[in-house]
């Protein structure tokens, strides 16, 4: 059996190189065809016919059936508008149709490849002794003889006097039954094909015999040369660079050092619209440099919103510009609006980012310190920028068909909450202002906003009270309290958001009289209940050092979709001093002999340690060493 | 015993001299991990095939086939040597260690720089020795032939391809890459070799007609030419005179049984003293020895066999002699056992010889079974992975025992460590007499090698994909 070496680096002059075959190359490039497009096959039936595509991350497309949407108008028509059953094109996409061009191209490859199979010539005759007897392989002696009996009878020489075929002929079938019925001729044949024993056996390489040729040789050692000094170093470069520009948000990662820089602890709402603006996927915006027409009515209107300075890249602008405009509910032109919404839709990515980027910063502690402000702003306008709302601007804005005007006419008081809105004669008077549908609508949505029951609990896993030094564990229980058992949070509501939208829940525990933020986590979950134990710290003056003594910390959960629906509750515990907690070190008597003992090696090897110069001689074999001490040590 | 030097300080002034490769500055993204071990690989791969200079071609037999795939090394190449320098120097200086004959303080950082140094140190001093010693044996041709200045050329040659292998070891295990660069060497060693025996090209013309060595290869080509397809099949699944889907269905079979085994283990719950509410979980694979008790005894076995064989061809006569092996010359350069205790624990070649000479068959079974569990046994006690070394671990740790706070722990782990150990070693020895039976490709001891160390990457891919996902903490 050759190996890989043996085959291709024979020496030069000496042996000759091994014969190249082109009907062999034909079989073995069938066969490789074959084995890549049988899976290849496969896996395209599979997923794009059958549709078996991975369910594993959740999206839109995959909400099942149990799922409670938003019931108002409004959603349902977003929601017949993007969730329409996939055309073929869509549902291929630009991977399928690559895939089924390889498919159909490899066929192709496959087809020629047996064609030119088919055209070769077949090898040399080979000897097979049932052929010329005619008989089945296994046949038994019995009948290897009759046949044996019946062929003499019609080719024998004396029958055919002066026949040279039929002679030929009868001198194989007599050689055909003495192979068959003598025992070493016949495993003789079974193992080499020849009843006579081994004969020469032929090597080669089923490869096309132009890559022999010595006019071909310098062309193949470029193409070679190609292959591994560029092709192969260029696709791992191609495919670094390409996966590694955007995180986990589907962000591009050089953001985060960008946005880093920005926040701080008193964070505004004009930083987040800044941070968005200067991300580097609206690098390629175009915009005007001169300030004419709508951006520059925009400015004017926005000016406490954008930074003072005159010479400001006008493409940085006129993403805060248009930002500004859709929080404000402002009708741009059609051609704004088209990059509206492409900076909306990224922009509540980038918030993501942003929230990771402060977290790393405030784990870091070194550079900025990070308020819970900082935390709770770039959630809000995440918030802010679904709904479409400025900060400070009343929640009840977020319901459908409700408007400033209509807000003027309650006009009692200034800013109405949704929590209020159920128990004063806000709700009736609303209810005379709108058509019946629109109030229809108004009320489902008002139903439909989600009331979370938070629950958060400190405890030391496994043991009683919390104690300087020990590991305690956080666990924060999430309820939708609008949902019904087994059913799914559906697409969250939302009158002015292009797109469709999952809500994420955001959670913060934060201890509020330090202003400091010791654990963030997003979680995007469509169940009733959703619960998160990843939280654990450790007490003490390496780690949290908080002291001993009673703490009420802060817990936040807010959606990333609703504003002003956010849910703070306190979480309360008490660190006691060590000396209160029983801590009951036992240490068994038989483990405390452990360090005394020696073990039987080392018993063995005391003796051996005199000897022990010689021991570091060259073994001269591999793992001859060791195993001979082994040796030595089982005798011993 | 204060007053004895201690063997490690005898390394530090050589310590500067020794190449080193430093550690990264901070963590190494997964994907440039990656990237790393691919081109790690690449260059051990090159080097598996650039020729030795200066050496003459020799057919003579070879005389180490039975490590090649192991230690994954390449005759007349740069490779030569593989792996073995370092796998050697390692497994001796883990068991000093072990064993306590030289004494390491591995909380030390100090200490532990330095047993590393040791370690290689000792590497590059058998890959000198190796190198010598395969000059000399005269493997590429007489010395008086090849002459003095190529024989240290030839030295020199194989002693920088060690310095690189054991450069490229030291910059994998750094934190560069993935896993070490020995396991990923055998890997690919193997792996290589079992592709090539399922698509080789090579075509052999025997008085049969044209036949391909590559086993799939042969399946299609045999399907198309021959007329009785039944036949075509059977010769397909059967042939012994090249690679069959038989070995390769074994392969794949025993690739599967060993990756089921992997996952079995307890997980033992512990519960730190020190910092209450600290709790993680101890796993007793049953595994537990991976595949040293089979190196072992591989080791064990070929040594033997070297042994035998050098004696039998010089004092034939002798009663002792012929009891410890006699041997055959068979015409591919190598011989066989046909007698004594070397041919009773030589595997038996197939089923037919397992069932026409049942004392062989039975002998070689317990032998290989038996030896396992001793060897795997024997190798907790001296890396210093038994039970009173794990006990003595957590109990540094300040760690007991989930649910036995109050039991002997060295008690408690005695009840699983000796024992997966001894049924794990078992299980070891019993799916390498399986695969050689079925004639798996790559020898029983290379898949379990190849399967141990691919499912090793597997967890390490696993892993770092988890801790990428999500924002650690603290």
């Amino acid at each position: 059996m050759s190996g890989f070496k043996e085959t291709f680096t024979k020496e030069e002059g000496g042996e000759k190189n091994l014969d190249y075959d082109d009907s062999a190359f034909f079989y073995f490039a069938a066969v490789l065809e074959i084995v890549i497009l049988l899976p290849l096959i496969f896996s395209f039936i599979k997923n794009k016919i059958l549709g078996y595509e991975k369910k594993e991350k959740l999206s839109l497309k995959n909400l099942d059936i149990n799922t409670h949407h938003c019931p108002c108008s409004i959603c349902a028509g977003k929601r017949a508008f993007h969730i329409t059953p996939e055309s073929a094109s869509q549902k291929f996409g630009f991977g399928g149709i690559f895939q089924l061009l390889l498919i159909s191209f490899l066929c192709y490859l496959l087809y020629i490849t047996i064609l030119s199979i088919s055209e070769s010539p077949q090898g040399i005759k080979r000897f097979d002794p049932y052929e010329i007897l005619g008989i089945e392989i296994g046949a038994t002696d019995k009948q290897i003889r009759s046949a044996f009996r019946e062929m003499s009878k019609i080719y024998h020489p004396d029958k055919n006097i002066g026949n040279n075929w039929a002679a030929g002929k009868y001198l194989q079938i007599t050689r055909a039954y003495e192979t068959l019925t003598n025992e070493l001729a016949k495993s003789n044949y079974e193992r080499y094909g020849n009843p006579d024993g081994p004969s020469s056996i032929r090597f080669a390489i089923g490869l096309p015999r132009f890559l022999l040729k010595t006019e071909n040789h310098i062309s193949i050692l470029i193409v070679f040369f190609i292959i591994i000094l560029i092709v192969i170093p260029g696709s791992v470069l191609f495919w670094i660079n390409t996966s590694k520009r955007f995180d986990k948000n589907g962000v591009l990662q050089e953001n985060a050092g960008l946005y880093a820089r920005v926040l701080n602890e008193n964070l505004q709402i004009k930083h987040c619209l800044f941070m968005v603006a200067i991300s580097l996927e609206f690098q390629d915006i175009n915009a005007p440099k001169s300030e004419s027409g709508e951006l520059a009515k925009l400015r004017n209107r926005y000016l406490e919103h954008i930074p003072k300075r005159q010479n400001i890249n006008p493409r940085i602008l006129k993403v805060m510009l248009l930002l500004l405009a859709h929080m404000d509910r402002r009708e741009v032109s059609e051609t704004l609006k088209k990059d509206t919404i492409m900076i909306i839709s990224k922009a509540v990515n980038m918030i993501e980012t942003m929230l990771d980027a402060s977290y790393m910063l405030n784990l870091m502690q070194k550079t900025k310190k990070m308020s819970i402000r900082t935390f709770t702003l770039l959630i809000e306008f995440s918030q802010l920028l679904t709904q479409g709302l400025m900060l400070h601007d009343s929640n009840v804005l977020m319901l459908p068909k409700i408007d400033e005007s209509l807000l003027k006419f309650l006009g009692n008081k200034k800013k109405p909450k949704i929590s209020e809105l159920k128990d004063n004669d806000d709700f009736k008077k609303i209810q005379e202002k709108l058509s019946p549908e629109a109030f229809e609508d108004f009320k489902v949505v008002l139903n439909y906003l989600p009331e979370l029951k938070v629950t958060a609990e400190a405890y030391v896993d496994g043991e009683e009270g919390i104690s300087e030094g020990d590991l305690v564990s956080v666990k924060f229980t999430i309820e939708r309290l609008t949902l019904k058992e087994g059913q799914k949070q559906g697409i969250a509501h939302s009158s002015f958001f292009p797109l469709l939208r999952l809500e994420k829940l955001w959670i913060i525990l934060a201890d509020p009289i330090a202003n400091k933020v010791y654990y963030l986590k997003s979680i995007q979950s469509c169940d009733k209940i959703i619960e998160d134990k990843d939280f654990k710290f450790p007490i003490g003056p390496n780690a949290i050092n908080i002291g001993v003594g009673k703490h009420k910390w802060e817990v936040h959960v807010k959606s990333d979709c609703y504003y002003g629906l956010d849910v703070v509750i306190p979480l309360e515990f008490e660190v006691l001093p060590t000396s209160q907690i029983k801590k009951d070190i036992f240490v068994h008597p038989d483990d405390q002999k452990i360090e005394k003992q020696t073990t039987w090696i080392q018993q063995v090897m005391s003796g051996l340690q005199a000897e022990e110069s010689s021991e570091e001689e060259m073994p001269e074999l591999e793992e001859g060493l060791e195993s001979k001490e082994l040796e030595d040590i089982i005798d011993s | 015993m204060s007053e004895k030097v201690r063997f490690l300080t005898l390394i530090r002034p050589l310590m500067c001299v020794l190449p080193e490769v430093s550690t990264p500055m901070r963590r190494v993204q997964f994907k440039d991990k990656i990237v790393w071990t691919a081109i790690t690989l690449f260059i051990f791969l090159v080097c598996c095939q650039i020729p030795l200079y200066g050496i003459s071609t020799s057919s003579h037999s070879d005389p180490l086939y039975w490590v090649r795939v192991i230690m994954a090394s390449n005759r007349g190449t740069l490779m030569e040597l593989g792996i073995s320098p370092i796998v050697t120097a390692s497994m001796v200086m883990q068991l000093l260690a072990g064993s306590k004959i030289i004494d390491v303080d591995q909380s030390l950082k100090e200490d532990r720089a330095l047993f590393q140094g040791a370690q290689k140190l000792f590497a590059m001093l058998i890959t000198i020795g190796e190198a010598v010693a395969y000059v000399i044996s005269g493997m590429y041709g007489n010395i008086s032939d090849i002459g003095a200045f190529t024989s240290v050329l030839i030295i020199l040659q194989l002693f920088f391809a060690g310095v690189i292998v054991i450069i490229l070891d030291e910059f994998l295990q750094k934190g560069y890459g993935l896993g070490s660069g020995i396991s990923l060497f055998i890997a690919t060693n193997i792996c290589e070799n079992i592709v090539w025996r399922a698509f080789s090209p090579t075509t052999i013309t025997t008085g049969k007609g044209m036949e391909f060595e590559g086993a799939v290869i042969a399946l299609f080509h045999l399907l198309i030419t021959r007329q009785s397809k039944v036949q075509a099949l059977r010769e397909a699944f059967y042939r012994s005179h090249a690679p069959n889907l038989m070995s390769l269905l074994a392969t794949v079979f025993i690739f599967l049984v060993v990756i089921y085994f992997q996952g079995f283990k307890v997980d033992l719950g512990i519960r730190s003293q020190k910092v209450r509410g600290q709790q993680g979980t101890y796993p007793i694979k049953l595994f537990y020895t991976s595949n040293i008790p089979i190196i072992l005894q591989t080791a064990l076995v070929s040594n033997l066999y070297f042994f035998s064989q050098l004696l039998y061809k010089r004092y034939k006569t002798y009663f002792i002699v012929a009891l410890l092996g006699q041997w055959k010359d068979m015409d591919g350069g190598y011989s066989i056992p046909i007698g004594g205790i070397a041919y009773y624990i030589s595997p038996p070649r197939d089923f037919t010889q397992l069932l026409g000479d049942p004392i062989h068959s039975v002998v070689y079974i317990a032998f290989v079974l038996l030896s396992c569990a001793l060897f795997s046994k024997t190798w907790i006690e001296v890396s210093g992975s038994s039970a009173r070394d794990v006990a003595k671990q957590l109990r540094d740790q300040q760690m007991v025992l989930e649910g036995h706070r109050y039991d002997s722990m060295v008690k408690t782990l005695n009840r699983y460590i000796p024992n997966a150990a001894a049924f794990g070693g078992m299980c070891i020895g019993g799916l390498t007499i399986i695969a050689d039976l079925l004639g798996a490709i790559g020898s029983g001891t290379g898949i379990l090698l190849s399967v141990t160390i691919i499912y090793q990457y597997f967890e390490a891919f696993y892993k770092e994909k988890q801790e990428s996902g999500g924002v650690s903490l603290f």
